[in-house]
């Protein structure tokens, strides 16, 4: 029998008003429970940016010998090329080492005088798909003929990657607890909201209702309840954004920055999440007293 | 339009609630259930609902073996038989008309149904106006009317009764009594649990007694004492 759509929208809005306490709790549950979900995937996506864009720069650098010849450069660089590991090379010679020396030490004149594009060695530079894998240029290039040194920034790069590291499986971890919790708690706000109607289910299965009748309202009274909540949660989220952003680091160079649009997008999953728990929850919280 | 062979129903711990009780009503029929608390009334009642499963023997109510029924097909079964409990079981927050049109609406009539049928069969019992109250502004008398225009409201061939007049005064029962005899004569086969003697007494139907588990008589026209046949 096909459920009538009218009866089961004007039951689950009656059943909301009436038990408009019990509504309400299981609203605020969602809500609270999507915003500290929300909140730390906020985070961790912002750290993840920041991430990226700090470490798009870095590139690695390999030093060559003044004495190397031509043959073994392009050699070098040939091999460099075909490793998969990196995305691009760029040679660097004498001159331009110089033009970059000169930008970089703008602020002191006297060295930039007393330095000659000559004493400069030639390099080059080298872009990683990951730059989380500079130790295998390192392993492979160290101490090889041709090569000076090689030189890739590892300490920095390594101590951000640390820090966030750790920060970031602080945040999964966290996110994950917090999800379960939620989960957990809609359940029982579910199943406390059917057990204080476990009688109207009774009488509905005894006047010959089937169980999708039965089920349909309530379902649509928990997906409502899961988008309000989630509703809710996202304008948390966007009143708590100033305060996410002021997110600390270790690093006072790398900056933790929720933007609008993390939010917005982040409320897409919320509003999906809402509408999940509050469907699922209700089937699974229906199943037991629906055995009449 | 009921009929039992040889059901026995076992409960755990080997509590016999039924044992070969082999019952059969006919259409139309007016048909009172007696005996004393744990004779088995309440077991026969929710057999026939399908409530719960008979350890053996068979049940056929309105010409479907309800043994065999699937379980999706439960709800079928149920629209064919309307029921009314001691307790009335109406839902608190809802209104009268509200209570009795659930049994409209599980079987999908359209609304313009709902809104003819469901206040004529308020009149009928008797309480044409009271749509809008909810049940506990009735009294236990009116608050039953209620629950036998819901079992009622859809026509089903049966309406099987557990102790209708239990929670009611002597004056109130013998107006539901008579609402249920109307129902009655409309052609509706008619199954009411009960130990009140001066009504069974007063209705001269047939009377089947429990006792124990066990069927001990089947009187045309009885009465409600052992061996107090006419």
């Amino acid at each position: 029998m096909a459920v009538k759509l009218e009866y089961a929208v004007q039951e689950s809005v009656t059943n909301i008003r009436r038990n408009l306490f019990m509504s309400f709790a299981a609203v605020l549950v969602v809500a609270i429970s999507l915003f500290l979900f929300g909140g730390v995937f906020l985070l961790r996506t912002a750290i993840s940016r920041s991430l990226d864009i700090f470490t798009a720069g870095v590139r690695v650098t390999v030093f060559l010998d003044g004495d190397i010849s031509p043959e073994t450069r392009d050699e070098l660089d040939a091999e460099l090329k075909a490793m998969p590991e990196v995305a691009s090379v760029l040679f660097e010679d004498k001159q331009q080492a110089y033009e970059r020396f000169k930008e970089l030490y703008a602020d002191q004149p006297r060295l930039i005088e007393n330095t000659r594009p000559d004493a400069l060695p030639e390099s080059f530079r080298i872009e990683l798909v990951n730059p989380e894998q500079f130790a295998v240029i390192r392993d492979r290039f160290q101490g090889r003929v041709g090569v000076d040194d090689i030189r890739d920034e590892r300490q920095v790069v390594n101590d951000i990657f640390a820090a966030t590291r750790a920060l970031r499986t602080a945040a999964l971890a966290m996110a994950v607890i917090v999800g379960i919790a939620a989960t957990v708690l809609i359940a029982t706000m579910i199943r406390m909201a059917i057990y204080a109607r476990r009688k109207e289910i009774g009488i509905l299965k005894l006047v010959g209702a089937t169980n999708w009748f039965i089920r349909v309202p309530f379902m649509m009274e928990g997906v409502v309840q899961g988008v309000v909540g989630s509703a809710v949660a996202a304008l948390m989220l966007l009143a708590a954004r100033p305060s996410l952003s002021k997110f600390s680091t270790p690093f006072e160079f790398f900056n933790v920055n929720v933007t609008y649009l993390d939010v917005a997008s982040q409320t897409v999953w919320l509003v999906l999440a809402g509408v999940v728990v509050g469907g699922v929850g209700s089937i699974v919280g229906l199943r037991k007293f629906l055995d009449v | 339009m009921i009929r039992t062979v040889n059901v026995t129903k076992v409960y755990k711990g080997n509590v016999v609630a039924l044992r070969d009780a082999s019952i059969d009503i006919q259409k139309g029929e007016f048909v009172f259930l007696v005996g004393p608390s744990g004779s088995g009334k309440s077991t026969m009642m929710s057999l026939l609902l399908r409530e719960i499963a008979p350890t053996s023997g068979e049940i056929y109510v309105a010409g479907k073996n309800i043994n065999t029924l699937s379980s999706w097909k439960i709800p079928m079964l149920r629209r064919n038989v309307g029921c009314v409990f001691q307790d009335f079981k109406l839902l608190p927050n809802k209104t009268v008309f509200e209570n009795v049109a659930i049994a409209l609406e599980v079987i999908g009539r359209p609304k313009n149904v709902i809104a003819e049928q469901v206040p004529e069969v308020l009149d009928l019992v008797g309480l044409g106006g009271k749509g809008k109250h909810f049940p506990d502004e009735l009294s236990g008398g009116e608050q039953q009317r209620v629950s036998i225009a819901r079992a009622f409201v859809n026509r089903p061939p049966i309406v099987i009764a557990d102790e209708p007049t239990g929670n009611l005064d002597p004056a109130t029962s013998v107006d539901i009594m008579k609402l249920l005899d109307l129902i009655n004569r409309s052609g509706t086969t008619i199954l009411m649990a009960t130990h009140d003697h001066a009504i069974v007494d007063a209705m001269r139907r047939r009377v089947i007694e429990l006792d124990k588990g066990v069927i001990v008589r089947d009187q045309a026209r009885g009465v409600y004492g052992y061996g107090a046949e006419v």
